[in-house]
């Protein structure tokens, strides 16, 4: 009997037809793909998207400045009468040319000024528009990605 | 016509030149398969359409694929600058030429008979007779069916049977003595 | 030669040939566009629907950006090879288009009857194997004149593997050929209409040869070894620019030939289904021209529609395989099955 019912299903196909019927199947089904411009994607919340950076709340020190592998922050800090009384910096130039999104200066500022967003389209046509200063750099006042003890406050998967 | 032959004729010719005094067999090898195919071309202004056909399919498209690979792995820079022609090509050549021109001689004062259609016969033996022309026009309509794969059919298993199988024979032998010679153990 | 005759061995031909290629390039282009889209469906995807309406200005923007690309010639190459090897591939998918009939044939008030073909010869078919025998010339070429291995391997595989079912693939039209009495697609078509039915049932077996052989013919999955989109190293490696969208056209182009040919050879072609043709043709003759094309068009997409849809299904054959399919499997099952059809002619179906 098993050996009738093997012949049957090598002389008709079987297998071969039951893939095509499962593949068929999936001709009807709805379709994963995320239509990109028109349907936003919803990014995770530990998306490591492009830098802002908060200058209120910058105190000059340098910190990201140093652990930045790439070397594409630099911080001016205020002359010494200045600082003792307004620490933010006189000038901060971020190049998302050259950085990796690795996140050391994130983890690196000890005021979480800095902190990756959930921005991540950055084509521009010419690389110099990538270079950013102190009056081009995006913040958000709000602090809505205010990322430090991101740990702690990232929300719990169940 | 005539000048569309000529230069066929011509293209054929110089392909085979090709064939011979090419230094690369790859060059060779492709003149070859042109070659084959204007062979092809010239069947099909004779109106042996099935011949031109099998021509293409059998020794363009099935010989030649096997040498232009065997060919494609034999293929080396020292076998590229080797002279294609040595010294026996020229008693070779008028050998050849002999040949050839005992052969035209021979064409040229050979008798042809045309071969009278059964329409031509028909008609010419009666043309009043009505019950005649309309048996011609059968006659007629019969060759109109009568293609060219038909034809050769016919002839390949009527008159040539013999010859035919007498091929197909030795082309098994061969074919058998191949395999023998190409297996290391028997 | 007066203009009368120039009309009817250049002009008229011509013009059926800038006639039949317009529609036959349009429908090869838009094929690509098929297969992305239909084969992204079978995987739970989209596939290109950005340029245009639902994509439909792909193959377009596809086509020109091939155009513009930059038509690399490698150092090593035996560059004159290397550059018309890709007509060897292109022309004998698009020639064979010349001897596909298309809708009844044409007569007009005074009785002439003037078929929907190029070139109405005798050969029909043969004469697009034989064609379709060369192009086997664009892959060897290409593998060896692109001076590199892995293109020579390539086309090594793909020589074997089309001498595999070059044979098989001949002898199912052969069954259809011998059933029908003629090797000319418009003879075959008529004989189907008379007999009743299509040679899909008397020749059941030599349409399982065709199909499977047709697949391998044209390279595509599950007998893809020639090229191996994904893994494999195919024979088009060195190509870029036109010289590689000649091979893609001519690739798609034989999908489409092939399609037609399956069609007229063993779904009745032309033939409205249910519908005596003779008297629909004789009472309104544009409908049924019309209808009949739309019919063989249906029925072509059938073809293609399986086509993309086994792709979407089934893995590749390890070459080993492929070959003894080929030898082993097919080829017995066409020359039994050409037996049979020559008895069941024989005795059943004069
Ligand atoms: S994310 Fe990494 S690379 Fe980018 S600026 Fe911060 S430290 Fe430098
Ligand atoms: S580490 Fe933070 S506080 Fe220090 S300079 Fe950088 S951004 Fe400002």
């Amino acid at each position: 009997m098993n050996g009738v019912a093997r012949f049957v299903k090598m002389v008709t196909f079987w297998e071969l037809l039951k893939g095509m019927a499962i593949t068929s199947r999936f001709l009807a089904k709805p379709k994963v793909t995320e239509l990109y411009p028109d349907v936003r994607p919803v990014l995770p919340y530990r998306t490591k998207g492009r830098l802002h950076v908060e200058i209120g709340t910058c105190i000059s020190c340098r910190m990201c400045e140093k652990a930045c592998p790439e070397g594409c922050i630099k911080v001016f800090q205020p002359s010494k009468e200045v600082f003792k009384t307004d620490k933010r910096p006189v000038e901060f130039y971020l190049s998302q040319e050259h950085c990796l999104h690795c996140g050391l200066c994130v983890d690196a500022c000890p005021t979480g000024s800095i902190h990756h967003s959930q921005e991540f389209e950055m084509a521009v046509y010419n690389p110099d528009d990538l270079l950013f200063d102190k009056e081009t750099l995006p913040y958000d006042l709000d602090l809505k990605h205010f990322r430090w003890n991101w740990i702690e406050n990232a929300p719990v998967k169940k | 016509m005539t000048i569309l032959w000529i230069l066929l004729a011509a293209f054929i010719a110089a392909c085979a030149l090709g064939v011979v005094l090419s230094r690369s067999p790859i060059t060779s090898a492709i003149s070859l398969l042109v070659g084959f195919v204007g062979v092809g071309v010239l069947y099909l202004c004779l109106k042996a359409e099935f011949v031109a056909a099998v021509q293409v399919f059998v020794y363009a498209g099935g010989i030649m694929v096997l040498y232009v690979i065997g060919v494609m792995f034999t293929d080396s820079e020292a076998l590229r600058l080797n002279r294609q022609t040595h010294m026996q090509a020229w008693p070779a050549f008028f050998l050849v030429l002999l040949l050839f021109l005992w052969m035209g001689h021979k064409l040229y004062h050979a008798e042809y008979k045309a071969v009278p259609s059964a329409i031509t016969i028909a008609v010419a033996t009666s043309p009043e007779d009505e019950a005649r022309t309309k048996q011609a026009l059968e006659a007629k309509a019969a060759l109109a069916r009568d293609t060219n794969p038909r034809q050769v059919s016919v002839a390949l298993f009527s008159d040539y049977l013999y010859p035919f199988e007498a091929a197909s024979v030795l082309l098994t032998v061969a074919v058998l003595g191949g395999i023998f010679l190409a297996k290391k153990e028997v | 030669m007066d203009f009368a005759t120039i009309m009817q061995y250049v002009g008229w031909p011509l013009i059926k040939i800038v006639i039949l290629l317009i529609p036959v390039f349009t429908v090869v282009a838009y094929m690509v566009w098929f297969e992305r889209r239909l084969l992204a469906f079978f995987q739970s995807r989209l596939g290109p629907n950005r340029v245009g309406p639902l994509g439909l200005i792909q193959p377009i923007a596809d086509g020109l950006k091939l155009f513009l690309k930059e038509d690399l010639v490698p150092l090593n190459s035996r560059p004159f090879l290397f550059k018309i090897a890709p007509i060897f591939a292109f022309f004998p998918a698009f020639v064979g288009f010349a001897i596909v009939s298309w809708a009844l044939p044409w007569v007009t008030p005074s009785g002439k009857v003037h078929p929907f073909v190029v070139a109405d010869v005798d050969l029909g078919i043969l004469f697009v194997l034989a064609i379709s025998s060369l192009s086997i010339f664009g892959i060897i070429l290409a593998g060896w004149s692109s001076g590199s291995k892995y293109p020579l391997f390539g086309s090594l595989r793909s020589a074997s593997q089309m001498l595999a079912y070059e044979v098989p693939l001949t002898l199912s039209v052969v069954a259809v050929v011998l059933l029908a009495g003629s090797f000319r697609l418009s003879d075959i078509v008529a004989a189907q209409q008379k007999m009743g039915w299509y040679y899909l049932f008397p020749g059941i077996l030599a349409f399982g040869v065709y199909l499977v052989s047709a697949v391998a013919e044209t390279n595509r999955v599950p007998f893809d070894l020639p090229e191996g989109e994904s893994e494999i190293i195919g024979f088009h490696t060195e190509y870029s620019g036109m010289r590689f969208a000649w091979y893609f056209v001519g690739e798609y182009a034989n999908v489409t030939l092939i399609s037609v040919l399956g069609t007229t050879l063993f779904l009745g072609g032309y033939d409205i289904p249910f519908v005596n043709d003779a008297t629909l043709y004789a009472a309104h003759p544009w409908l049924a021209s019309i209808l009949g094309v739309g019919v063989f068009a249906a029925k072509a997409a059938l073809f293609a529609v399986f086509f993309i849809w086994i792709r979407a299904t089934w893995p590749r054959y390890r070459y080993d395989q492929l070959l003894k399919i080929g030898w082993v499997v097919l080829l017995p099952i066409a020359l039994a099955n050409l037996v049979v059809v020559a008895l069941l002619k024989l005795w059943l179906l004069r």
